[in-house]
């Protein structure tokens, strides 16, 4: 009897010595540790539990403050849109590029092969930082007062707001000749709704907190060709976490992937019918061809986007649509 | 017995049968008037829950004032059981390392019995707004309703479960569809009642909205100073609730630097101001959301819930005063032991 409660107290000695050390992943969800994306990475550290690493996850509203706190280590990974953290990685943040990857499908085969190739692996990890998961968030939109404005030429002499930090929408709403009025999450909204702007771009889930029907009223629309796919992205200090982990956290995110997407496709539904405009083909070659040019001037002048994502990502577009004017050119 | 005791109200509903306002009135002038006098949020959420369906089945128009608050009080029930889930997720992490990988399934099952009873806290919770838009017209969508001082209550009481049914849903995987712009509507909803009145809950709604939706609000108001301004006023008179919103939303929000100060506020505040003896259910209430946060924030830290309310893991006990020094800074046990004495010689008797 003796011995089996010494037995026992090995056992449990030996597992609390063996309990792995704790790191600190801080999560940006809009919706605090109530929010949807927020109740993923919690299933998500659980599972990461048994990996050989103990994640403890911290809600943060604020997305800057977030990526502040992860730069400054107070966290050991951050969950962030992959354009807040292209200064972290800029392969990883790629995915997001404009006009890269047109619809859902094209999005989960480009998570896909990024979990698959083992070269795609080496690059997510630059300079120590390495991304080890997507979560889709919804593909970009345009949110125009005047649904009449639909065309690149439109757009010309038009106040969009522009996220502050997001270089390529910047450089985009440059190329197209309009103004961009800078704004961030606390203020698009407002200068959408009260005429500020002529434009913004959100993804659908922005829609209802931001009460963007009162800047569309009756004349606004929501132009239905996505401008870029945005993703929640998880990136960690590699050499904090042990060997395999990025591996694996790719595997348990990429099983979540039907699921973030099931709420961002009922955030679409949820803006009604009469505010999409279908975007007309000829005009949407116009819109291709502007993407084309804004992708390989951020990629060659600004250095925003990594060469090899665009590469595959235009390989993945002409895969699926053999026809697209730029199937014929190697300028990405 | 229980049941039984249950039905008991549920048995004389059929004699208020065919009129709403009759089952509005009775409800929110004596069921709510004594009910509130209670610190026993179990009984109410019972008493919620059972109440519900008579009521809604025997008028030809519902009672939409009585079902708001049955329909909300009856989410109580199911929130504690999301509360306790939410624990044993937190305690199952922090404690149950020896069952190696194990663990996990543990904290899985914990976390989607959470999700689960946070799903049904959100519907009913949802199911007391919608109860209450049909009673004062679409809130937050226009112009404020006349709302008699005797409707009141069960307008802010609205104006509460809008809230709790987009956090609770949120946190049951979105289930119910709660959309997003709620938090807006009871903000501008929240515009219609008297701040003073209501000890500051309509401030503490909007407040909180502000704090939560980036750019919903005034932009040269700091939500969550606003939120802790409704906070202290409101916790003067007995009915903490602004404070409970303000522990609940900062928690939410991850604002730790936030949360523990709302948590020990309120606990000093329960120490020198009595509940108000009319409102005690809800003052109760407020305790329960704000001591939840309090739990959560111990057993993450120290696997266990709160040990008193109003103290964190992380305090630092200070040492007890023991006057003056009386030994000069010095270790009266580090000093070397004197020699013991020479024993004196023995005398011996001739």
């Amino acid at each position: 009897m003796i011995r089996s409660l010494f037995a026992l107290g090995l056992t449990l000695f030996g597992a609390a010595e063996a309990h792995a050390e704790t790191r600190k992943i801080c999560v940006f969800d809009p919706a605090g540790r109530s929010g949807d994306y927020y109740g993923m990475m919690t299933k998500y550290a659980t599972n990461a539990s048994t990996w050989g690493v103990e994640v403890e996850i911290v809600a943060y509203t604020d997305e800057l403050t977030a990526a502040k706190d992860y730069e400054a280590g107070v966290c050991d990974g951050v969950v962030a849109t992959g354009v807040r953290l292209q200064r972290f990685n800029n392969f990883g943040a790629s995915i997001e590029a404009i006009g890269g990857l047109p619809s859902y499908d094209l999005l989960k085969k480009m998570v896909d092969t990024l979990n698959t190739s083992a070269s795609a692996s080496a690059m997510l990890a630059q300079n120590g930082n390495t991304v080890v998961g997507f979560i889709p968030v919804g593909a970009v939109y345009l949110f125009v007062r005047d649904r009449n404005v639909d065309t690149v030429s439109e757009l010309s002499g038009k106040r969009i707001a522009t996220m502050d930090y997001d270089k390529a929408s910047s450089f985009m709403v440059q190329r197209v000749g309009a103004i961009a009025v800078p704004a961030d999450l606390g203020t698009i909204g407002p200068k959408f709704n009260n005429g500020d702007v002529d434009a913004c771009y959100v993804s659908a889930p922005a829609y209802r907190p931001f009460e963007l029907h009162h800047g569309l009223g009756t004349t606004g629309g929501v132009l239905k060709a996505p401008l870029a796919q945005a993703t929640l992205q998880v990136l960690i200090r590699e050499a904090k976490f042990p060997a395999g982990f990025a591996a694996k956290s790719r595997a348990d995110l990429t099983g979540r992937f039907d699921a973030a997407l099931a709420l961002v496709k009922a955030a679409e539904s949820g803006i009604p019918a009469n505010y999409w405009v279908a975007v007309p083909e000829a005009t949407q070659k116009d819109w291709d061809q502007l993407f084309q040019g804004v992708r390989v001037q951020l990629r060659d002048e600004k250095k925003a986007y990594d060469g090899n994502m665009l590469r595959v990502m235009k390989q993945l577009r002409c895969a699926q649509s053999p026809g697209r004017a730029e199937c014929a050119e190697s300028k990405e | 017995m229980r049941p039984l005791a249950l039905l008991a109200p549920a048995a004389l509903l059929p004699l208020l049968a065919g009129c709403a306002a009759k089952l509005d009135r009775i409800t929110l002038d004596q069921i709510v008037d004594r009910g509130t006098d209670y610190g026993d949020t179990g009984k109410v959420c019972a008493l919620g829950a059972a109440l519900v369906h008579p009521m809604g089945s025997l008028t030809a128009n519902e009672p939409h004032r009585a079902m708001t608050v049955a329909e909300g009080v009856a989410a109580v029930c199911a929130e504690q059981e999301a509360w306790e889930a939410e624990l044993d997720a937190a305690r199952a992490r922090h404690n149950f390392v020896a069952l190696g990988d194990l663990r996990a399934a543990e904290r899985i099952d914990a976390q989607l019995r959470a999700e689960r009873a946070h799903a049904l806290t959100g519907m009913r919770f949802e199911l007391a707004w919608r109860q209450a838009n049909e009673a004062f017209g679409p809130i937050g969508s226009g112009t404020c309703p006349k709302v008699a001082e005797r409707d009141q209550f069960a307008y802010l009481f609205g104006l509460v479960t809008g809230t709790l049914a987009l956090l609770h849903d949120k946190a049951g995987g979105s289930t119910n569809g709660v959309p997003m712009d709620r938090l807006s509507l009871v903000a501008r909803g929240a515009e219609c009642l008297d701040d003073d009145r209501w000890w500051h809950v309509p401030q503490a709604l909007r407040a909180a909205a502000w704090a939560t939706v980036p750019g919903s609000g005034p932009a040269e108001v700091d939500a969550w100073a606003l939120l802790a301004d409704a906070a202290t006023k409101g916790e003067s008179s007995g009915v903490r609730v602004a404070r409970a919103i303000q522990v609940l939303i900062s928690g939410n929000s991850g604002r730790d630097d936030l949360l523990g100060p709302a948590l020990k506020a309120h606990a000093a505040n329960l120490a020198v101001t009595a509940p108000d003896a009319d409102w005690a259910l809800l003052d109760t209430y407020a305790r329960e959301v704000s001591l939840h946060q309090s739990d959560l924030v111990w057993t993450a830290a120290s696997g266990h819930r709160t040990e008193v309310f109003g103290t964190l893991p992380t305090d630092v006990a200070a040492p007890a005063p023991t006057g003056p020094d009386l030994f000069g800074g010095s270790d009266p046990f580090g000093a070397p032991v004197p020699p013991a004495p020479e024993p004196a010689p023995s005398q011996e008797t001739p």
